[in-house]
């Protein structure tokens, strides 16, 4: 006979049977109950977090770093609502997670009683599904739904508001955990139509100026190596979404880096120009297409996606695919394959031949403006954020992960740190949420304690969770924290420079900054500050030495306050109208 | 711009129909009636909405609602396929037992029902499409101000559609 456990050990031992490794949380008086069943048993660690928001972004670095879905454990009312911000941003980039929040006992719920918050109302807009537990008995079956929606088809956060009568220890029920999950009115799809594959393929023979657009959907699918495959084998040019950045090897000769707003300036070249675009789990979004009615105007769109309401959402696709990415990518490989091993030498001459006009044009956009020119250390000027981030690639060997705030510092990581691999580049695409960057390389590390993890951040971004140095110096975090420090919320000081005159309203704060060395060291860590482009080689390499390899530091680079990001899309065009370097950005400016 | 009619069928669980008419506030879209009840398989319940969209939103609302985790189906209805269905009841008070008479009279001929008739309060109900129901209170607007300038339909109560498939 099964044992009979109360609805609290119902949960826990229900979280243990999905694999949960860590749970990130914070406790209160609802989730008592459920706090002291983990106190109860070893399988599972707690992450005593400092702030709820940052437990939904560790959750959501464990998550993006190792596929599994990352778990976070509130109270009710506050800490429910501090978790918002994390559950809107795993929402956005969709991100799977589960998130169990304490309520108030079922008998008070509607009476505006202690800390109560409509926990399902107040997250219905940034979740994929929610439960409300009616009965102890139900707890098994619930999260075992809840792993399955958050872990398939598009990804992305479940809630299970608990009231806490359900979770008396007094009240017990057998444990009977389901294999399988019934769900009639979820089937999330997988495979598409052949007949689609067959006209995505058509159309790339075809074509004679193909881009392949990749997004954060080919991270979560996992086709990478299909990806690379295929594309290296017919020369065809790759960009990124910001959060498709590894999905292809940055390092590779094919890929263009980044698409977009701040992107590559012959990413967005290509993108205007070609006559074919594969999109792969990318979703057209604005910063991507600018104006979507000048959106590569002579491209047929072959858009491939798992979520069917992203498909034609923004841009009309010509050859609809809906289907995950992996399943796509196998089905056109086999297809190329195919036809490779059947071309006549006269075609392959031919297609070869046209791909190198292709290329030949793309060339000649990197040499017009690739992201790397002009750029040498000068001796007592200040640091050039890019160069920090390309020093950082070298110190790190392009091996680490990486996570990052939001701002310019985002977009010089995004832009300058090549991503060879797939769930390397963690950072907040789709809500932008400044404070993501230190607690989602927390739970990475948590989920590789073995790797180096690096979150590039600005001092905005930073003290928007910093108190989780705290956290970090608990469970020996060894981070390595990049500040790319400019003593400014850069990006919105280059918007003011660029569209409103210069006038940095509220944008900036350099006579109350804290002196960054010391605040770290209060929180028992490592602390070092570069000044001067002549200190950032020997910065970096003590950051990243061996003997600091175990500790936390935070490496403070107090970098070009004057600095913008370049690339810049101008408002309202299409991709290839771009402000290229700051003489030009002012002249657009009068 | 035109009015869609879309029918869903999702769990009859509480909160089920929140998350429908939430997405619709979310993505900005509107709703102008809506109607919900379990259906023969009282597991599932039955919502039918109309709303005002264009080809291509339409497409866009029916598959987002359709991502939601408790919908069972959804499809877009209209035109020939379906056969709608919408009730409305109208009181009339403040007339005469003659205006009353006249009115109730002048309804019957346009198939209205008489539900509820005494010295101040006359209750009719009509049943049709969307389309014969806008005509019918048009009608019985014109009829009153007919009969006095001053009558007026004092209460006016719409069930929102119900649609059933043909095929
Ligand atoms: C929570 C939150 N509030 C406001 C913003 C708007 N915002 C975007 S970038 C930015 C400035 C970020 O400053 P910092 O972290 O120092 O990065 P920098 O741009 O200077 O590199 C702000 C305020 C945001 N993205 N997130
Ligand atoms: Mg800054």
């Amino acid at each position: 006979m099964a044992e009979e456990l109360s609805g609290g050990d119902l949960l826990i031992r229900s979280l243990q049977e999905e694999g949960v490794e860590y749970i990130f949380g914070y406790p209160g008086g609802a989730a008592l109950h459920i706090y002291d069943a983990i106190f109860r048993q070893q399988k599972i660690e707690h992450i005593l977090v400092r702030h709820e928001q940052a437990a939904t972004h560790m959750a959501d670095g464990y998550a993006r770093s190792t596929g599994r879905a990352g778990v976070v454990l509130v109270t009710s009312g506050p800490g429910a609502t501090n978790a918002i911000t994390g559950i809107a941003t795993a929402y956005m980039d969709s991100a799977p997670m589960v998130v169990i929040s304490g309520q108030v006992p079922s008998d008070l719920i509607g009476t505006d009683a202690f800390q109560e918050t409509d926990m399902v109302g107040v997250s219905r807009p940034v979740v994929k599904h929610s439960f409300m537990v009616k009965t102890a008995k139900e707890i098994p079956s619930i999260v075992r739904k809840a792993f399955h929606i958050a872990s398939t088809g598009r990804p992305g956060p479940v809630v299970i508001d608990i009231p806490k009568d359900t979770t008396d220890p007094n009240v017990k029920y057998q444990f009977d955990f389901p294999e399988e999950v019934k769900l009639r009115s979820y089937r999330p799809i997988f495979e598409g139509e052949d007949s689609a594959v067959d006209r995505a393929f058509k159309a790339l023979i075809r074509g004679t100026r193909p881009v392949l657009y990749v997004g954060g959907g080919a991270i979560s699918s996992g086709c990478s190596e299909l990806l690379t495959e295929f594309a290296s084998a017919l020369n065809i040019p790759v960009a990124s979404t910001l959060m498709g950045l590894g999905a292809f090897p940055c390092s590779h000769r094919q890929s263009l880096g980044m698409l977009g707003m701040h992107g590559t300036y012959e990413a967005n070249m290509a993108m205007h120009e070609a006559d074919l675009i594969i999109s792969l789990g990318a979703r057209f979004d604005d910063r991507v297409t600018n104006d979507p009615k000048k959106f590569c105007p002579d491209a047929t769109i072959v858009h491939v996606d798992i979520d069917e309401a992203s498909v034609s959402k923004i841009i009309e696709a010509d050859i609809a695919v809906m289907a995950d990415s992996s399943w796509f990518m196998e089905k056109i490989e086999t297809k190329r394959q195919g036809y490779l091993s059947q071309e006549q030498p006269g075609d392959r001459e031919k297609r070869e031949e046209l791909s190198e006009l292709w290329w030949s044009k793309i060339e000649a956009w990197r040499e017009q403006h690739g992201l790397n020119h002009n750029r040498k250390p000068e001796i007592g000027k200040p640091i050039s954020p890019q160069l920090a981030i390309q020093a950082l690639y070298r110190a790190t060997e392009g091996k680490a992960f990486v996570t990052s705030d939001v701002g310019q510092h985002q977009m010089f990581a995004a832009q300058y740190y090549k991503f060879d691999e797939p769930r390397q580049w963690i950072n907040s695409g789709g809500l932008g949420t400044m404070g993501f960057g230190l607690p989602a390389a927390m739970g990475v590390q948590m989920g590789h304690p073995e790797r180096t993890v690096v979150c590039v951040t600005g001092e905005g971004s930073f003290m928007m969770n910093m108190q989780e140095l705290s956290t970090c110096l608990q469970y020996g975090l060894p981070i390595k924290i990049i500040n790319l420090n400019n003593q400014a919320l850069g990006m919105v000081k280059q918007w003011q420079d660029m569209q409103y005159g210069g006038r940095h309203s509220q944008s900036t704060y350099s006579d109350s900054l804290p002196d960054f060395k010391t605040l770290v060291e209060a929180f028992g860590h490592i602390g070092i500050k570069i000044e001067g482009a002549e200190n950032l080689e020997s910065g970096l390499k003590e950051a990243f030495s061996e003997p600091l390899r175990n500790k936390l530091v935070f490496v403070d680079i107090w970098v070009d306050p004057d600095e913008h990001v370049y690339p810049m899309a101008v408002k309202g065009g299409a991709m290839n109208e771009m402000v290229l370097g700051k003489a030009q950005g002012e002249a657009s400016q009068q | 711009m035109t009015r869609q009619l879309i029918s869903i069928l999702l769990e009859n669980e509480p909160g089920a129909l929140s998350r429908v008419v939430g997405l619709f506030a979310q993505r900005n879209y509107n709703i102008e009636t809506l109607s919900v009840a379990p259906t023969e398989d009282p597991t599932l319940s039955r919502i039918t909405l109309t709303t005002v969209a264009d080809g291509v939103q339409l497409k866009q609302i029916v598959r987002q609602v359709n991502k939601l985790i408790e919908v069972y189906s959804v499809k877009a209805l209209g035109g020939a396929n379906c056969l709608e269905r919408e009730l409305v009841i109208i009181s009339i008070s403040d007339a005469s037992s003659k205006q009353l008479d006249s009115v109730i009279d002048f309804a019957q001929s346009l198939n209205a029902s008489s539900l509820v008739k005494s010295d101040e309060l006359g209750i009719l109900q009509f049943v049709g499409s969307g389309e014969e129901v806008d005509h019918y209170i048009n009608c019985i607007n014109a009829k009153l101000v007919e009969l006095s300038p001053d009558l007026r339909i004092a209460e006016l109560v719409r069930s929102g559609v119900a649609a059933i498939e043909l095929n």
